[in-house]
């Protein structure tokens, strides 16, 4: 008896796993080779496009974003493109990095997972580095004559020359939060908010870098440390560094003991921060886009009374873009997913309040009369702090190298 | 009639040792009941696993009414074997379990528990066919795995130790069950035993197995009376044994000549005897002999006797020893037609 | 009298211990914004149940793909953990240590090395991304459990039941549906059930095999999670607790039950 079931049930197992493999093996690419396609006209592009599925790789945590890319973009391309969009979401944008280095490390040049990126200045430049990013195609995108690649702040992504690498989706400008209802008059310059935080000890906190809405928010100390942003333009300086560094970290261990839970611990994240705020432990969030105040209001997360500000010495401004690596298997449709989202119609769409609140990437006044009406009409969320008014004080990103050793800086001088 | 013919059968197991069965062939008369008896470990439950199909032969055949049945499946043979643990199924009930075989040879639902209830009244386990096998005494469960076999109407019906695992109370009931149900039926019966008193009881023929091989295949009196070798005769209770040579009729020993029965060789040889044939008191033939040590077994008395320096064994009811003991002098007589040469030294 | 008291008790005991903690997530899910220190939210929405169901968000594809994968996870565990655990459980074989150490090593490695490993290999056979890979990969922590569950069922099983069964003129199949199956159930109960949840709640496999393509619930969870988005997580987290929650009291029932039904009819 015995000897005779196992085999069997064993070669049957085998026989299934095989079969398994057979059919989950990937599918062909069909329009990796990206230098064909730029050789391409639009209609070409388009008659390639058709069929095909775009995987695009997109933080996931704001189910309006989500809503707006699945139901909205994604119907406009089933619908007018026939292409199918595919929206995985993702915790943190790095994975997705980290995905399309290895497929390269292992030798996959034309079936990526990856076709389109949702991407942010740091993993930006990782990526152009490692050259696992699709270049010099964004001309042939119709909608590119919208975007101004005249603006430095659109032309370079934290200082790395955009280089037809990618393409712009949002801007965004850096605000702060606060609930009217507890505090009457926020500060309106870094150096009300730095004395006001010595008056309310145990009201104010910052994320711990390199979280990167608190490193924002030391660069934000830093440049008025500086005495602003002119002179750290360009290249990384040390002794100019020096100086500064030493200011800022002066000032950051000043107003610690004042901070919440008397600078003993600062949260890891921005969303801890923003949890601290929302329950009202600490009197003020930030962030890179004041959209999110919005959203978080409607999600009912803040209290109505939430209001939004820039300081009078100016605050970062900032694009994020999306991207197509060089591995892409659907590079064609990828474009035609990027021509969309820079519409006029739907850059509009994603501007309203109820749908995101997003700020556009295009030039306004490029676009057709009723689009123009459509953004006029925007009746801004009283949450959020309307663009134009912050881009009156506006300050430029550093260059990545600028970053990384104020972030390094602020490790051993502050936050040990 | 031949029922069952079994040819030269070898079974190795793959653990390299020797065979567990080696060159065996026994045939079993239609409708006989027979015992394969042997000491444990002498290949008999072997024996029982390849006619039911159980394990293949490494060599020779199985026939069944003349056909082989050496590559049939178990399922395909008409064979059933019942095993030393009854094995019931703890899933289903004692009810579901008799009826196992007929449902899996896909017998209609009604004739199945028609059958089942007749072969558990024939069983005597009216009433438990709804129990659990858990919920049975050992006893019963055991009969419940009778029924299950009986109930296929084999050809042949192969029992492993039917009694082993019962208490002595058990064992007659189960034993006088066994010997009507066989005698009901008539279905071929080979017994797996290692108990020869139980194999006597049961059997109409005895298949002796030592050492993987078939010794002996004859009647119980026969078996008893006259052992093919020492090995049987001591298997079978064997005592008493006076190496000599026999010489025309004469058997040669240390207690002097013993006259013969017909039909034995010259040569030398050992002679046997039973120790219940043994005869104490005076007599014709009586040699003197000395009462060595008595030992009282109820019905019976053991005696040890002391034949001018041989000893001897001899199995006496306690009346035919009254006013003899240890140390006296009484006289012992061998009846021809008790004595048994094996042509052994 | 006090046998069924006390395993009301336990019952009890066990349903808040499996409950207890999905009430702020139930609350979380249904809450238009529940700040600190208010004991209730001040207001009340469904938001976020639309959201989690609707079309666009994915959550029920997620669910639907999440209960896919576990389920075929746990069958070809199954096809794989029976017949390794018979012979592990049955036989005596030279080496038989190390297989069972080799059988053991994916549980007792951090995932993250397998997962690292793993990925590099995946990737060459063209499986990541795929949800055959993501099967794959996940068998590798759930058949160590399955196989040895199912050895020291089968150690404990008489395999005589089967030749007697055979005897009795059951094929090799039915002797297997209706013998073998039937005894070793509860233990493949188990094993399933370990098989299930472990498919279930892999997050580090998943991510790395998947590559963010096959977005199963734990996925979706956790870039809510992570966003501070408490009410849509609070829903998505429920959907994801409920079904290994179902599970485990219908396997509880079902591994209990046999005892208590014997129970019951011997105290009878």
């Amino acid at each position: 008896m015995g000897e005779t079931p196992l085999p069997a049930g064993i070669l049957i197992m085998l026989r299934s796993l095989a079969a398994f493999l057979l059919m989950s093996t990937a599918a062909f690419a069909d329009t990796a080779d990206g230098e064909a396609l730029k050789a391409m006209s639009w209609d070409q592009i388009l008659e390639e496009a058709r069929g095909d599925t775009v995987n695009w790789f997109m933080w996931g945590g704001a189910d309006n974003i989500n809503q707006y890319v699945s139901d909205y973009i994604g119907g406009i391309l089933k619908a007018e493109y026939d292409i199918t969009l595919n929206r995985v979401s993702i915790a943190d944008t790095v994975d997705v990095v980290n995905i399309v280095l290895t497929e390269k490390e292992a030798g996959v040049t034309d079936a990526g997972t990856v076709d389109l990126i949702w991407i942010n200045g740091e993993n930006f430049r990782s990526m152009k580095q490692a050259d696992l990013v699709f270049c010099g195609y964004t001309d042939a995108l119709p909608n590119n004559a919208l975007v101004n690649w005249g603006n430095p702040a659109i032309a370079n992504d934290f200082g790395v020359p955009v280089d037809g690498c990618e393409v712009p989706w949002n801007t965004a400008q850096f605000a702060f939060a606060y609930d009217s209802a507890l505090v009457a008059e926020p500060p309106r310059s870094m150096a009300d908010l730095l004395d006001w935080i010595k008056t309310n000890p145990g009201r104010f906190t910052y994320p711990a870098p390199p979280d990167f809405t608190g490193s924002a928010f030391v660069r934000h100390v830093f440049l008025y440390a500086a005495g602003g942003a002119d002179a750290l333009l360009g290249l990384f300086d040390q002794a100019k560094f020096d100086v500064a560094a030493a200011k800022t970290w002066a000032i950051l261990n000043e107003i610690e003991p004042f901070l919440w839970r008397e600078g003993q611990t600062y949260p890891n994240t921005v969303v801890q921060m923003n949890e601290l705020f929302a329950n009202g432990e600490v009197a003020f969030t930030f962030n890179y886009d004041p959209a999110q105040f919005g959203l978080a209001v409607q999600a009912g997360t803040y209290p109505d009374t939430t209001r939004s500000f820039g300081l009078n010495d100016g605050t970062i401004g900032n694009t994020n873009y999306t991207l197509i690596p060089f591995n892409s298997p659907n590079k064609a449709a990828a474009m035609v997913v990027q021509n969309l989202l820079l519409s006029g119609e739907a850059q509009l769409e994603k501007a309203k309040p109820e749908v995101w609140g997003a700020a556009p990437a295009i030039e306004i006044s490029r676009t057709s009369d009723t689009v123009q009406a459509g953004f006029a009409a925007i009746e801004g969320h009283p949450s959020v702090v309307p663009a134009e008014e912050l881009a009156k004080a506006a300050l430029p990103e550093l260059q990545a190298d600028w970053l990384t050793a104020i972030e390094a800086g602020w490790r051993a001088s502050v936050g040990n | 009639m031949t029922a069952l013919d079994l040819a030269d059968l070898t079974k190795s197991y793959p653990d390299g040792g020797a065979p567990t069965v080696r060159g065996l062939s026994l045939s079993v008369e239609s409708g006989s009941l027979t015992a394969l008896l042997g000491p444990s470990g002498s290949g008999k439950t072997t024996v029982l696993k390849l006619i039911a199909g159980l394990l293949t032969p490494d060599t020779g055949d199985i026939r069944l009414g003349g056909r082989s049945i050496r590559d049939l499946p178990p399922e395909g043979r008409r064979v059933v074997m019942v095993f030393q643990n009854p094995l019931l199924f703890p899933h289903m009930t004692v009810a579901e379990n008799v009826g196992f075989g007929l449902r899996m040879r896909d017998v209609a639902p009604n004739e199945v528990a028609a059958r089942s209830a007749a072969m558990l009244e024939k069983v005597r386990l009216v009433g438990l066919g709804n129990r659990r096998p858990v919920e049975l005494s050992g006893g019963q469960q055991q009969r419940a795995a009778l029924a299950r076999a009986l109930v296929l109407e084999p050809e042949v019906l192969l029992l492993d130790e039917p009694l082993s695992s019962l208490d002595a109370s058990l064992r007659d009931e189960m034993r006088a069950l066994i010997l009507d149900l066989q005698r009901e039926t008539r279905v071929t019966t080979l017994v797996v035993t290692h108990d020869q008193t139980e194999a006597v009881i049961l059997a109409d023929r005895i298949a002796l197995m030592l050492d993987g091989r078939l010794v002996q295949h004859a009647t119980p009196e026969v078996i008893y009376g006259r052992p093919v070798t020492l090995a049987v005769a001591r298997f079978f209770g064997g005592v008493n044994f006076l190496p000599g040579r026999a010489a025309g009729g004469i058997f040669h020993t240390s207690i002097g000549p013993l006259v013969l029965p017909t039909g034995v060789t010259d040569g030398p040889g050992t002679l046997t005897i039973r120790p219940e044939a043994v005869r104490l008191g005076p007599g014709r033939e009586a040699r003197p002999a000395r009462l060595v040590s008595c030992t009282f077994l109820g019905t019976q008395t053991r005696i040890e006797l002391d034949l001018a320096g041989t000893r001897l064994q001899a199995l006496t009811t306690p009346e035919a020893l009254r006013g003899l003991a240890p140390g006296q002098e009484v006289g012992v007589t061998l009846p021809t037609a008790a004595l048994w040469v094996l042509p052994e030294v | 009298m006090r046998g069924n008291a006390l395993r009301l008790f336990a019952g009890l005991a066990l349903a808040l211990w499996l409950v207890l903690p999905l009430v702020p997530l139930a609350i979380w899910s249904v809450a238009h914004g529940w700040r600190f220190p208010d004991l209730l939210p001040q207001q009340w929405s469904g938001n976020a149940w639309a959201y989690a169901f609707s079309p666009g968000s994915g959550v029920l594809e997620s669910l639907g793909l999440t209960v896919f994968i576990a389920t075929a996870t746990t069958v070809l565990a199954a096809l794989v953990g029976v017949p390794a655990g018979r012979a592990l459980g049955l036989h005596e074989f030279r080496g038989k240590g190390i297989v069972t150490l080799i059988l053991i090593a994916p549980a007792i490695v951090p995932g993250i090395a397998v997962a690292l490993g793993l990925h590099g290999v995946f990737l060459r056979l063209g499986l990541t991304g795929t949800v055959g890979g993501v099967i794959l990969a996940h068998l590798i922590p759930v058949i160590p459990y399955m196989t040895l569950i199912m050895a020291s069922v089968f150690s404990s099983f008489d395999t005589d039941v089967e030749a007697q069964a055979r005897s009795l003129g059951a094929r090799p199949v039915q002797v297997f549906i209706h013998v073998t199956l039937p005894a070793i159930l509860p233990g493949l109960m188990t094993g399933a059930l370990f098989a299930f949840l472990v498919s279930w709640s892999q997050y580090l496999l998943t991510l790395s095999i998947g590559g963010g393509r096959v977005q199963t619930l734990p996925l979706t969870l956790f870039t809510f999670a992570t966003s501070g988005r408490n009410d849509v997580t609070g829903a998505i987290a429920i959907l994801y607790i409920l079904p290994g929650v179902l599970i485990l009291l219908f396997t509880a029932r079902h591994l209990t039950g046999r005892n208590q039904s014997l129970a019951a009819r011997v105290g009878a």
